[in-house]
């Protein structure tokens, strides 16, 4: 169920998020601009896969890239002229380390999760999912990765859009608090990592509790009219099939007459 | 239309010092009423409604973002440390109520963060109106003072005040909510704490005398401002008749009533300023573009619904709590 509706949300997702990019090419040229690592303007311009992108030689080093493909995702054209980033005086560039690496890493979640969830549709589809031992650990493994692609697009939006508050209006260092020292806002930063490392803390062991005394209530609730000595009559054959142990006795039951 | 998103911001903070203050001050009163079993029964009292009430701090907070900007900016300028704190708190105290449930040796860690951060919010929101009261320093539209310039005798001395309040307004919301061992405890706790409130108001009165402070002046330029007193006196009265009579239902609209001629008070004696004395509703107000734009959205449609849910939650969940199969 879970595998589905992600098979299905996941392109939904990717397509908002080439839809919101078009926005931040249209608006916030300068912060595409450093997602792309793009330093000089470029007609076609290449996509950068990966690099490691220099702020002081102002290019990329080690870095592999895919001509025309930049143009194309940008401007769905072959031929389009891209901005880079020498068109902005360094004052009014962002960071381009932290929203490179968070995007690609952002992006890289996404396809990992389309990947699981179209792959696990397949599987359980052809009803091979619980066949799949590999399987069945990625998807388990890949509970943190929404997390990491939320926090990582948050961390391309927010560095991306530096040095502004207000785009264009308002910097980052006129919007401050006059007083506010870095001494502090360590204080707040500090007690707030604190207090979410104490509750994180707590939640994961108690998720972990959770996870090893398993599900409480039967799996499937029989309705009233069904007759007691054939509970599972009512299901359909593959609940029956993965509901019964190597006894052909129902493991739920068996869990209850062991308790 | 300034007027109407004034009227809308009174409202919501009044809704959010009388809702979120009875579920503050049930979470003080846990530090003073013990036994598991009452705990949860007091947990269960206010579990259904505390999230939905303090989404009212967020209409308020949100109503000064969008239609007061200058003031926004010079209390969360002002305020940086007490609000950070008071956050902090509201933190501690909402994870409780899931987080409780699930062990038996560590229960006393989250009765502690139920009641130290339900202090510390309350706390905390006290400190800022009294320091608030006592008036910030500022030049044009910035906030001109530190870090730590809302510390004083006369704040700190506020805080402790509307610990009391909230922690009455719990106490009378346990009467109607609860049964057996709570409610005559909390019978018990209201005499109490409605004498430490009284000993509270006229300790402020004294000291805003001594201290003369221009709202002082404000009141006494304005006679007409003493009919909130006066209600709030009338109010404290069928409050104690209440108590004695048993009566399990009224005290809590009586503390209420208390609450909003406070409010009142201090809502009048500070008009037209809303940052005392230097800036006006006039001048904080954003420009009219932006008030028509979120009156047509926010205040048209959002507010109405809000009350509207509100009024049906409260309703849903109307009548006395029981602890048995609560999983809290």
């Amino acid at each position: 169920m879970g595998l589905y509706l992600a098979a299905i949300l996941m392109p939904i997702q990717l397509f908002f998020g080439h839809l919101n990019g078009d926005y931040v090419h249209d608006y916030q040229p300068a912060k595409f601009a450093a997602i792309e690592a793009r330093w000089d303007d470029e007609a076609p311009a290449s996509e950068v896969v990966l690099a490691w992108p220099d702020e002081t030689s102002e290019a990329n080093r080690y870095e592999i890239k895919i001509p025309v493909l930049g143009s194309l995702i940008a401007s769905m054209s072959f031929t389009s002229k891209e901005i880079g980033l020498a068109n902005f005086p360094p004052r009014d560039r962002p960071p381009v380390l932290i929203p490179f690496f968070a995007f690609r890493i952002m992006v890289g979640c996404g396809l990992l999760m389309m990947a699981l969830a179209w792959f696990g549709s397949y599987l359980s589809f052809k009803n091979r999912l619980e066949q799949n031992r590999p399987l069945l650990w990625c998807l388990f493994l890949s509970f943190p990765l929404p997390w990491i692609a939320i926090l990582t697009g948050w961390f391309t939006a927010e560095v991306g859009r530096q040095p502004w508050t207000v785009y264009g209006v308002l910097r980052t260092a006129d919007a401050m608090t006059p007083f506010l020292t870095t001494y502090e806002a360590s204080i707040s930063l500090v007690v707030f990592c604190c207090l979410y490392s104490f509750i994180f803390g707590f939640g994961v062991f108690y998720i972990h509790q959770l996870l090893r005394a398993g599900p409480v209530e039967r799996l499937v609730n029989p309705p009233v009219a069904a007759t007691p000595n054939r509970p599972l009559s009512v299901v359909d054959e593959h609940a029956h099939a993965a509901l019964h142990g190597p006894t052909g006795r129902p493991v739920l039951l068996q869990a209850q007459a062991g308790e | 239309m300034v007027t109407f998103w004034v009227t809308i911001l009174a409202l919501s903070m009044l809704l959010y010092v009388l809702l979120d203050g009875f579920d503050l001050g049930v979470g003080i009163l846990f530090g003073v009423i013990g036994g598991d079993t009452e705990r949860r029964l007091m947990m269960g009292a206010v579990e259904p409604v505390w999230d939905g009430n303090e989404t009212w701090l967020v209409v308020t907070a949100v109503v000064l973002w969008g239609a007061f900007p200058i003031v926004y900016s010079i209390l969360l300028s002002a305020f940086y440390l007490p609000l950070f704190l008071m956050l902090a708190g509201l933190i501690l105290r909402g994870v409780t109520f899931e987080y409780r449930a699930k062990t038996q040796g560590l229960r006393w860690v989250w009765d502690a963060a139920f009641a130290g951060g339900s202090l510390v919010a309350a706390f905390m929101q006290g400190l800022t109106v009294g320091s608030l009261v006592e008036g910030l320093p500022v030049a044009g539209t910035l906030y001109t003072g530190g870090a730590f310039t809302w510390l004083s005798p006369f704040a700190l001395l506020c805080g402790v005040g509307l610990c009391i309040g909230y922690a009455l307004l719990g106490a009378c919301w346990l009467v109607k909510k609860c049964d057996g061992d709570v409610r005559e405890t909390a019978y018990r706790l209201i005499p109490l704490l409605s004498i430490a409130l009284l000993v509270f108001l006229i300790v402020v009165f004294v000291y805003a005398l001594a201290e003369n402070l221009q709202v002082m002046h404000r009141w006494l330029e304005r006679p007409i401002l003493f009919i909130f007193p006066i209600v709030g006196a009338l109010a404290s009265l069928v409050l104690a008749l209440n108590v004695i009579y048993r009566r399990d239902n009224t005290p809590f609209y009586m503390v209420a009533l208390i609450f909003s001629a406070a409010f009142g008070t201090l809502a009048i004696s500070f008009w037209p300023y809303m940052i005392p004395f230097s800036i006006t509703i006039e001048s904080a107000a954003a420009p009219h573009s932006s008030l028509a734009f979120m009156f047509w959205g926010a205040g048209l449609f959002v507010f109405p619904l809000m009350l509207g849910y509100t009024a049906i939650s409260y309703f849903v969940f109307h009548g006395k709590a029981k602890a048995e199969g609560a999983d809290y």
